[in-house]
């Protein structure tokens, strides 16, 4: 089984959320944990059905992960953002509606083995919008911080431009695959999505590590 | 139909530009914080500051006080008390109407003498009574002293915070300082007047004067550096006019609201 270069980066994040649990606890950012574990068990599934087991289809894998990570980011930028009153309804519906949505596509539209890219692309577009709104609550708060010096910086960073740069490449998913499109002999996807998961977990790493930190920044709360 | 080239060129071209413009995005968002954090911090330094002279004017308040006190005990309540004292022991066995009255005098004004100087033990007084009756109070003292005539005027019915009040007040007490330690004046004016749009505090005295060029070179230059400062956290400037044998004016002057 060949684990790919970016494989480890997802792994040292997940190592690294489990030995910062405490700091992660403390900023409210403990879903990170299991969305870690959902990434690396995915990888890790994909790589020896297909070394040891001869799968060429392993898409119900990332449908899964699609399916079960939408609740888990929705739940994290909950935390985050600690929405009130309306916005507070607003949000827990809209997570809701959208994971059931998901779970409707998956068991009744686009199926299991079919790569859910009206799901993919829904869940980039509401963590990128989450992210961007993360982010501008952080810049406008009224405390003293650096925001280079922020855990949420790192993981709102991370995820925004991890997805710009899926939103196109996980879009076209299906057309990339039946036209055969290719860079420097290698598939289009494949090319592309390991640089941008280089981006997201070490971002996230580099976010874990902060939480460690004693000193406790503020939280937009 | 275009080629598979052209079209891979085309989605590496806007995933390059959609992450580009997510990361200008993004220092964009750090250039802002760095810029409001300069903000908050001198927001916070000002702070400090008015925090600090307030500290250090009250000090300097609840001093001279003090000060006050044991002059008016020593100088006055104690004399008067003594001389009632002096009186009684030479009191013969049936003292005279006249005597008993003058005695009855002494010890009433050591009394009024004792509830003035209790009042004044309060330095709450800014606070309580207000930034302008405080004032008047002061005035009341130094024109108590017979030594100088005092005028006050308040054309605009002049209104402060409480804080900026006791530092303003502190100021007018440092400047009355200075008249009667180095003016030779026999007339104090205070006014408050609004003029273009900013209110102005004047403190005018009819003493010696100075040459306002030499301020610098002598002590007194360290008091009105002070006051300077003291103005500046309370959002005024001070100006200074001066002339030998033409008495002073300093004017403490509130920037446009």
């Amino acid at each position: 089984m060949e684990l790919s270069y970016f494989n480890y980066f997802q792994y040292a994040a997940l190592i690294s959320s489990l030995i910062f649990f405490k700091g992660l606890r403390r900023y409210q950012a403990s879903a990170m944990i299991p969305l870690m574990l959902v990434v690396c068990i995915v990888e890790t599934l994909s790589k020896i059905l297909k070394a040891y087991y001869g799968f060429t289809n392993n898409h119900f894998l990332y449908n899964i992960y699609i399916v079960s990570s939408t609740p888990l980011y929705f739940y994290m930028f909950y935390n985050f953002l600690d929405p009130k009153g309306k916005f507070k309804k607003i949000y827990v519906g809209v997570s809701l509606s959208v994971t059931i949505l998901f779970f409707y596509n998956l068991f009744f539209f686009e199926g299991f083995f079919r790569f859910n890219t009206l799901a993919i692309i829904f869940q980039q577009f509401f963590t990128t919008l989450l992210s961007v709104f993360l982010l501008f609550r952080l810049a406008t708060s009224q405390a003293y911080f650096k925001l280079s010096s922020h855990p949420y910086f790192w993981i709102a960073a991370g995820i925004l431009i991890f997805s710009m740069g899926t939103l196109v490449v996980l879009g076209l998913n299906q057309y990339i695959r039946i036209n055969n499109l290719t860079i420097v002999n290698k598939s289009l996807y494949r090319a592309i999505m390991p640089v941008l998961n280089v981006i997201l977990y070490s971002s996230f790493t580099y976010a874990f590590y902060l939480c460690a930190q004693k000193k406790k920044l503020y939280l937009p709360l | 139909m275009r080629s598979k080239e052209e079209i891979v060129f085309t989605i590496i071209i806007v995933i390059v530009i959609l992450v580009f413009l997510a990361i200008m995005f993004l220092v964009a968002l750090a250039r802002h914080n760095q810029r409001r954090n300069t903000l908050v911090f001198e927001n916070q330094q000002i702070k400090k500051d008015f925090e600090q002279t307030l500290l250090n004017t009250r000090l300097e308040i609840q001093e001279q006080t003090l000060n006050h006190i044991s002059t008016e005990i020593h100088d006055n309540i104690g004399q008067v008390l003594s001389l009632a004292r002096l009186q009684l022991n030479t009191l013969s066995t049936n003292p005279g109407e006249k005597d008993i009255d003058y005695t009855d005098n002494l010890l009433e004004k050591a009394i009024t003498d004792l509830r003035s100087l209790s009042h004044s033990l309060n330095t709450n007084s800014i606070k309580e009574k207000g930034f302008t009756p405080s004032v008047l109070k002061l005035l009341e003292q130094f024109e108590k002293t017979g030594k100088f005539k005092t005028f006050f005027y308040d054309e605009i019915n002049f209104d402060i915070s409480d804080d900026q009040g006791i530092i303003l007040f502190r100021i007018i007490q440092e400047v009355l300082n200075n008249i009667v330690k180095h003016a030779q004046a026999t007339e104090i004016q205070i006014r408050i007047e609004e003029i273009e749009g900013k209110k102005i505090i004047s403190i005018i005295d009819n003493g010696s004067g100075f040459d306002t060029k030499k301020i610098e070179s002598i002590n007194q230059g360290i008091g009105i550096k002070n006051i300077t400062s003291r103005a500046l956290v309370i959002g005024a400037k001070l100006s200074l006019f001066s002339q030998l044998n033409q008495g002073t004016t300093v004017r403490i002057i509130f920037k446009n609201e």
